[in-house]
């Protein structure tokens, strides 16, 4: 019996395709920006929490600035590498502190030229960051002292200078030369500023510091020794860089300290609001999509009326007629649910292709599911009154109805 | 054996403060393999009738058995189960689903039987089986606006069989078709009632088609006011004869 249903439904759908079709436009439109969404932001949530996970789990940052301040702030007190000497020094549970900033400038050799991120940091930057050498070795504490021109590139960096051997190559960098001493390994996304990993050319900090004054955006990667420590650190760490900036009592943070559970906090407010987005159109789309549903459905059951009467004739009984207009709301809703999902996931690509370095959709299980359960509900729903209206119908007047 | 036992049955409609009274008080008995012409002026009753012993419908007032179920006390899910397994009906202007082919539409009965439920290799096969015996073995696959008038009424007829049923009711068969055509059809009515020994009701305007018949009701404003037995021609012995 239901086997006929949905064959009948289906046939009934497919003798009017372009009234399904614009039927359920509403759906369509709804359960697309529903996946695009989804796709988009658990895109950028999976390849953010990838790089969380990657730095380890015992970090926090310090960040020049502090937008909660309600005083200015000197514009001189920028975090700096002695603010990572001073913090490695006085803060016990600290394992290490790289100073971090980028800086974008082109990197040449022999005549050809890369984008390179440049970024300067402190040989404990491989620990820190879980990030190791392929080839060749790191920069090492000597080496940062002496404010060494040797540099470590990112694999892509060497792939566009097309180079087999990097090592020992010289390539120019702020008009000087620098010497390649390392390749890092692949390790695909963004690191904490924003900057494709694999695209960085690492100098020794103070090196950099030489050519390019750390900007505002410079800041301190501190990995923990223990992970439950991190409140107390996260105070010590306070205390200490107070201490090194001269900060008098009373006088407001001019720098910031952001935990793992900070970032995934502020991750977990972008996705909420991403949700209520999410909810706001599935809300109107449920609407526009159910009432199309509904609309198509009535003129279905009308012009119907006589089949309807006929089935009733050889023994339909009223359930029968009801379910089966349910049946065919229901999989107008599920198809406007599945081309919504197909046109979501391309749409999702599209930006992703479209925006430059934007993370690749992620379109997780749930959401198509609950694209169908949604999409199919909604016929289901609208579809109610429709198939009631045909099951109530009297036979003999429906087999009269011209 | 009573087949239809009905007494007093009465169906009015209510046109705004008239009441407009289709059906009167008609007692009918009819006996198993019994062929019958219900037979009135326009307007007399006759469809009300077969709708409500075919129940399409339901009386007023009054009392029906069939076949010993008290129709007139069921609701509308044991009804909708006797008009599928006791009833067959063929209606003056076919009723058949115009886009499904004549093979779909005679298996359509099949699909509504819910006790003892055959699977769709079996309904394919007693439908082939049916349209074969109403002579419309070669347009099976043929959708109804691609079939003559009488072959739609064969299709028709077929599918009012296919379920076996005890009662095969007939409102004015022959009413769209030629005269050729139309009896055709009533010879192949004749044939189910005399070879088959099924129970046919026949509504018709024509005496022709009358005198074929065992039996004639006449209708007149709703009430009956003459129920007369033919001379038999017939192999069968007119069960339950005076
Ligand atoms: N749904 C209805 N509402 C109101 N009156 C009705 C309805 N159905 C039938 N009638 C009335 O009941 C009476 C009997 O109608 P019925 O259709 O049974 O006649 P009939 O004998 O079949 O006529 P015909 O030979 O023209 O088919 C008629 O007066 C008709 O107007
Ligand atoms: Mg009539």
């Amino acid at each position: 019996m239901w086997r006929e249903t949905v064959m009948l439904a289906l046939a009934s759908i497919a003798q009017n395709r372009l009234r399904a079709f614009l039927t359920t436009l509403g759906i369509i439109f709804g359960v697309m920006a529903v996946i695009a969404v989804v796709a988009i932001v658990q895109g950028v949530f999976y390849v953010y929490t990838s790089q969380l996970e990657g730095l380890g789990a015992g970090f926090m940052f310090v960040v020049s600035g502090n937008p909660e301040a309600e005083e200015k702030i000197r514009q001189s007190s920028w975090v700096t590498a002695d603010d990572g000497v001073l913090v490695e020094r006085e803060v016990d549970g600290v394992l290490a502190v790289s100073p971090y900033f980028f800086d974008r400038r082109k990197l040449t050799l022999r005549g050809q030229s890369a984008d390179a991120i440049i970024m300067p940091t402190t040989e404990r930057y491989p620990d820190i960051q879980n990030h190791y050498v392929e080839e060749g070795r790191f920069f090492t504490a000597l080496e940062l002292r002496t404010r060494a021109r040797v540099v470590v590139i990112g694999p892509d960096l060497a792939q566009q200078l097309g180079l087999m051997r990097a090592v020992g190559e010289q390539v120019r960098l702020y008009g000087v030369p620098f010497t390649v001493i390392g390749v890092m390994e692949q390790k695909n996304g963004i690191n904490a500023l924003g900057q494709p990993f694999d695209q960085a050319a690492i100098i020794p900090h103070s090196t950099a510091l030489t050519f390019s004054s750390p900007m505002r955006g410079g800041m301190l990667l501190i990995k923990l020794d223990e992970v439950d420590d991190v409140d107390r650190v996260k105070e010590e760490v306070r205390r200490a860089m107070r201490r090194g900036h001269r900060l008098g009592v009373g006088e407001p943070d001019d720098f910031q300290i952001i935990t793992q559970s900070d970032l995934i906090e502020s991750v977990g407010k972008i996705t909420g609001i991403a949700t209520w987005v999410v909810l706001a159109i599935v809300g109107v789309a449920l609407l526009v999509g159910g009432i199309g549903i509904m609309n198509i459905m009535l003129v279905s059951v009308t012009e119907r009326t006589r089949e309807i009467g006929i089935r009733m004739a050889v023994g339909a009984r009223r359930q029968d007629i009801l379910a089966q207009f349910l049946v065919e709301a229901s999989l107008l809703g599920l198809i406007g649910g599945l081309i919504g999902i197909a046109i979501g996931y391309g749409v999702s690509w599209i930006v992703t292709l479209v925006v430059p370095e934007f993370p690749p959709p992620h379109v997780p299980a749930w959401a198509i599911v609950l694209g169908f359960v949604f999409s199919a509900s909604i016929g289901l729903i609208f579809g109610m009154y429709p198939a009631a209206r045909a099951a109530r119908l009297d036979p003999i007047e429906a087999l009269r109805y011209e | 054996m009573t087949l239809v036992q009905a007494q007093a049955l009465t169906k009015t409609y209510r046109m705004g403060t008239e009441v407009v009274r289709a059906l009167d008080g008609v007692d009918l008995t009819i006996d198993k393999g019994e062929l019958i012409a219900i037979v009135g002026t326009s307007g007399s009753g006759k469809s009300t009738l077969m709708n409500l012993l075919g129940c399409l419908d339901t009386p007023s007032s009054g009392s029906y058995r069939l076949a010993g179920l008290p129709v007139d006390q069921l609701d509308d899910e044991q009804l909708a189960e006797v008009r599928n397994r006791h009833i067959g009906f063929v209606f003056q202007s076919f009723h058949l689903l115009p886009r499904q082919s004549a093979l779909d539409n005679v298996v359509l009965p099949l699909v509504y039987r819910r006790t003892d439920p055959l699977s769709p290799a079996e309904r394919k096969r007693r439908a082939r089986e049916v349209l074969e015996k109403v002579g419309l073995g070669d347009r099976m696959l043929h959708k109804p606006p691609e079939l003559s008038g009488g072959q739609r009424q064969r299709v028709a007829i077929a599918r009012a069989l296919v379920n076996d049923p005890a009662l095969l009711f007939a409102d004015e068969p022959t009413g769209n078709l030629d005269s050729k055509t139309s009896e055709e059809i009533l010879a192949l009515l004749v044939t189910l009632n005399r070879e088959h020994g099924r129970t046919v009701i026949v509504v018709t305007h024509e005496p022709d088609v009358a005198r074929r018949c065992d039996r004639t009701v006449q209708l007149k404003d709703g009430r009956v006011v003459h129920d007369t037995r033919a001379e038999r021609t017939a192999v069968t012995p007119a069960p339950g004869a005076p």
